[in-house]
């Protein structure tokens, strides 16, 4: 009886856990069953055709209907699982989803600065295009952002095709060697010229080791 | 208990804690119409140019994802900024403003939108028939449109009369000190409180001083103000008329509710609680079309930024001219709305009038209902000013503190040649920028414009009356007003130093005080956990402990006034300057070919009209010329011990 018990006890805890500090596989129903498999996987859409503000914003829009609605008027469906899109396209109303991926409010996260930076999608939100229904795939904590801030050779993901930033890199990341230190506490950020940099043309900037000052993140 | 109960009693808990313990659902609103014309920074800026009395002020509006953030003065690329009120530096309060009422509203009945012009010309025909002649007061704003629109009015309607209140006459107010002031009773009106001047800086525009009064007197103040003469002739034919349409709201409620008049139409953000008064809500001019002219002969359009947040709500130009083509003005009619007529004033026909050079739209509006009004903030205000509590506050007002120590600048100030023997050398490298302010003592008059920027780049909340009884006031910037060795007054801005051997660093037990790559000290508001020893070690006292919980309350819309890249604090949290990081941090991230031409400043260097604050890189090769050239010019503060602060004071001997 008692190992029954103290089996219970440490699998609860085990999902306590799990559910709701790490959160991992947290999947809440949507309105839509959207799939990210069928789209990225089949149709070959890059991350960027839909999310467009990546690229040029530090928050990432969700696609309004107008924009899912340029390809679905083409095929328009009568289907149950189309009603919401059909219905807010011929009312102007407002398709509800529910959040998956989150940060704390003390964090200020540029999804900008990383494309700048050349870090793929797929380093922080995982591998999105295999799943029907998306969840968490990641446990978004300090350390994980820290360890990629100071290692980012071990972690970090080179931009691919799909994701449609910056196609113009050629998949390898020539992070620099050695790592100098400013004296007082933190590592420094790095910055280095391309050379056929043109003028007035922004060009991502070479990858390197993050801030790792408090306030780089929270202010 | 037993083994076995504690066992049973512990998995029962735990089993709940991982049923209960989900996390909640959050709801994201995608938009329906995909946005357009996104910039590569959040904010967009958009241009508009308001009419008051003073002239047409030129102003540049900060917007995040449609809502209005903050608003700045045009120019600000030139050397000088063009000076605008604090009342309007900081309207976006006014526009998100929780009190503003809703519906119009005559003795406590509601009435629709439809109904509204039909009602007031009902009232104000019944008001003539008894009285014989009507008056219309009208703030003066220097508008071609509503000159057109009074003209056209007049003409027809002889019993009608409109009149501009001139409520600042700029000429005839002269220069006043605090103590002149206080042995005069003249007859002044209220929104000369903002232009009281001291008599040493003879060649600024006298809009430039903020007044600093004691509580109390600026209450007899208040109370003893008429209005100014060219509206006093006819104040007795006013009163008997009793038909009036407002539009300051200041002026209305402050002279007009202590007299007699008992009924007339009130136009403002407040409605007022007398009876027989027919109240319609007023629109904030981020959202209302207007035109204006300079005293130099410029024109300019004030556009809407954001849609009508209360779509109930009229402007007075646009009250005006409803009611009167309701009338049957036969000029009006042929325009639908009154747009059109403002579009059709006179200037329209000649330059520019083909491009669309003056008028930027923001695409992306968003339609936001301000829910049902709150009276709190009302209430207290309220309970201090008609309780005890009066004699107790010395300076509720006074929201502007200005600390006075004519000894400051011989006891702190000393010389950078000075400095240089006694301080240990430091090990610290660094490899990029490092920040720093230079501030120009001779340049700054004390126009407090600076912690104005600071308060709403930085979402400090407002100040209120109860906090500043137990000094628990909250400001990153201060002001102290000292003499130097001539006796002339001196304004010296008072911030965190961002010294080098911070002694705050060492003494927070937490890590919460930091130093950054960059020579900031940091301040990391998710760490602290308020032992305030930082405050103890501090030798400035500039770091400022957060008793209040401000943004607990706020509601959703209301936060649509805060600046989303900085936090909004909690309780129990020690704050001070961070020398505006997410602007620096903007500029870490951005690539070379963007740092070239990339203007970085502090808000309140931006904003400050005469430029007396530089954010400079310490680092570069300009300060060292700088230093070299201003060797004897530079200041720096010290109190104790070698800090090594990282800002720098210009004052030239």
């Amino acid at each position: 009886m008692g190992v029954i018990w103290i089996t219970i006890v440490i699998v609860s805890f085990y999902y306590a856990y799990d559910y709701s500090i790490a959160n991992i596989n947290f999947s809440p129903s949507q309105p839509i069953a959207f799939s990210h498999k069928t789209h990225i996987s089949k149709m070959q859409m890059k991350c960027t055709f839909c999310h467009y503000d990546a690229i040029t914003k530090d928050i990432v829009n969700i696609p309004s209907t107008h924009s899912c609605m340029t390809c679905h008027l083409a095929f328009r469906n009568e289907v149950d699982a189309m009603k919401p899109l059909n219905l807010s396209y011929d009312n102007d109303s407002v398709i509800v989803w529910n959040r998956i991926t989150k940060l704390p409010d003390y964090v200020h996260f540029s999804h900008k600065n990383h494309i700048n930076k050349q870090i793929d999608c797929s380093s922080c939100h995982g591998k999105v295009e295999e799943l029907d229904s998306n969840k968490l795939t990641i446990q978004y904590t300090m350390k994980w952002c820290l360890d990629c801030h100071r290692k980012p050779e071990l972690k970090s993901i080179p931009p691919r095709e799909i994701s449609g930033i910056w196609a113009i890199s050629n998949n390898k990341l020539n992070f620099q060697s050695g790592k100098d230190l400013t004296k007082p506490y933190f590592g420094s950020r790095h910055n280095s010229r391309r050379e056929n940099e043109e003028e007035f043309i922004i060009m991502p900037s070479d990858p390197g080791f993050g801030p790792e000052n408090c306030s780089s993140c929270h202010y | 208990m037993d083994r076995r109960n504690f066992i049973y009693n512990l998995s029962i808990l735990s089993a709940g804690i991982a049923i209960g313990c989900r996390r909640p659902k959050q709801e994201i609103y995608p938009a329906v119409y995909p946005v357009e014309n996104t910039k590569f920074s959040g904010f967009d800026y958009y241009r508009t140019y308001l009419p008051t009395e003073y002239g047409l002020y030129k102003l540049l509006i900060k917007v995040f994802e449609g809502k209005p953030i903050q608003i700045l003065p045009q120019n600000l690329n030139n050397e000088f900024n063009s000076f605008i009120d604090y009342s309007i530096l900081s309207d976006t309060y006014n526009l998100y403003n929780y009190h503003r009422f809703r519906t119009a509203e005559y003795n406590n009945k509601s009435i629709k939108r439809d109904e509204i012009i039909e009602k007031a010309s009902d009232f104000i025909n019944k008001k003539l028939n008894e009285n014989g002649k009507g008056f219309i007061l009208l703030e003066n704003r220097n508008s071609p449109a509503l000159n057109r629109l009074i003209k056209i009015i007049t003409e027809k309607n002889d019993n009608i009369i409109i009149k501009n209140l001139t409520t600042n006459n700029i000429n005839k107010i002269n220069y006043y000190t605090e103590d002149k002031y206080k042995s005069e009773n003249d007859v002044l009106t209220t929104n000369n409180i903002i232009d009281i001047i001291d008599y040493n800086h003879k060649y600024l525009n006298p809009n430039l001083h903020q007044l600093k009064l004691e509580s109390q007197l600026i209450y007899n103040f208040v109370k003893k103000t008429q209005l100014t003469t060219n509206i006093e002739s006819s104040l007795n034919e006013l009163y008997q008329s009793n038909l009036i349409l407002f539009s300051s709201f200041e002026l209305s409620k402050i002279n007009l509710m202590q007299s007699d008049l008992t009924s007339y139409i009130y136009l403002s953000y407040l409605k007022s609680h007398n009876k027989n008064i027919f109240n319609i809500p007023k629109s904030h001019f981020l959202e209302d079309w207007a035109d204006g002219i300079s005293e130099f002969g410029e024109y300019g359009i004030q556009q809407p930024v954001i849609n009508r947040l209360n779509k109930d709500s009229f402007s007075d130009i646009e009250l005006l001219f409803e009611i009167f083509k309701y009338f049957g003005v036969e000029k009006l009619q042929t325009y639908p709305t009154y747009y059109d007529f403002v579009k059709d004033s006179p200037r329209f026909d000649e330059t520019l009038s083909n491009t669309n050079i003056l008028t930027e739209i923001s695409s992306n509006e968003k339609n936001i209902n301000i829910d049902e009004l709150l009276n709190n903030s009302i209430k207290t205000s309220k309970s201090v000013h008609n309780g005890n509590k009066q004699k107790i506050i010395k300076n509720p007002y006074n929201i502007f503190k200005h600390q006075k120590d004519d000894n400051f600048i011989n006891k702190y100030l000393k010389k950078l040649s000075q400095i240089d023997k006694y301080i240990p050398q430091n090990n610290y490298q660094y490899l990029n920028e490092k920040w720093g302010l230079i501030i120009d003592l001779d340049l700054c008059n004390g126009c407090n414009a600076c912690i104005l920027a600071c308060r709403i780049e930085n979402n400090i909340p407002p100040p209120e009356i109860e906090s500043n009884i137990d000094n628990r006031d909250m400001d990153w910037i201060s002001i102290i007003e000292t003499q130097d060795s001539h006796k002339n007054k001196k304004y010296i801005p008072y911030m965190c130093q961002h010294c080098e051997n911070a002694p705050c660093e060492a003494a927070c037990p937490v890590n919460a005080a930091t130093h950054s790559p960059q020579g900031l000290s940091e301040a990391v508001y998710n760490r602290c956990i308020g032992t305030r020893y930082c405050m103890v070690a501090c030798q400035y006292k500039v770091r400022r402990f957060n008793y209040r919980n401000n943004y607990k309350n706020f509601n959703e819309k209301e936060r649509a006034m805060l600046n989303p890249n900085v936090t909004t604090r909690s309780r129990g949290v020690v704050e001070k300057c961070s020398l505006c990081v997410q602007r620096i941090n903007e500029y870490n991230a951005s690539t070379d070919n963007e740092k070239k031409y990339s203007k970085i400043q502090t808000a309140c260097a931006e904003i400050c009209p005469l430029k007396a604050i530089k954010l400079v890189d310490l680092n570069s090769e300009y300060f060292k010329n700088f230093k070299n050239k201003n060797k004897d010019n530079l200041y720096q503060l010290i109190v104790n011990s070698a800090t090594k602060p990282s800002i720098y004071y210009l004052m030239r001997d």
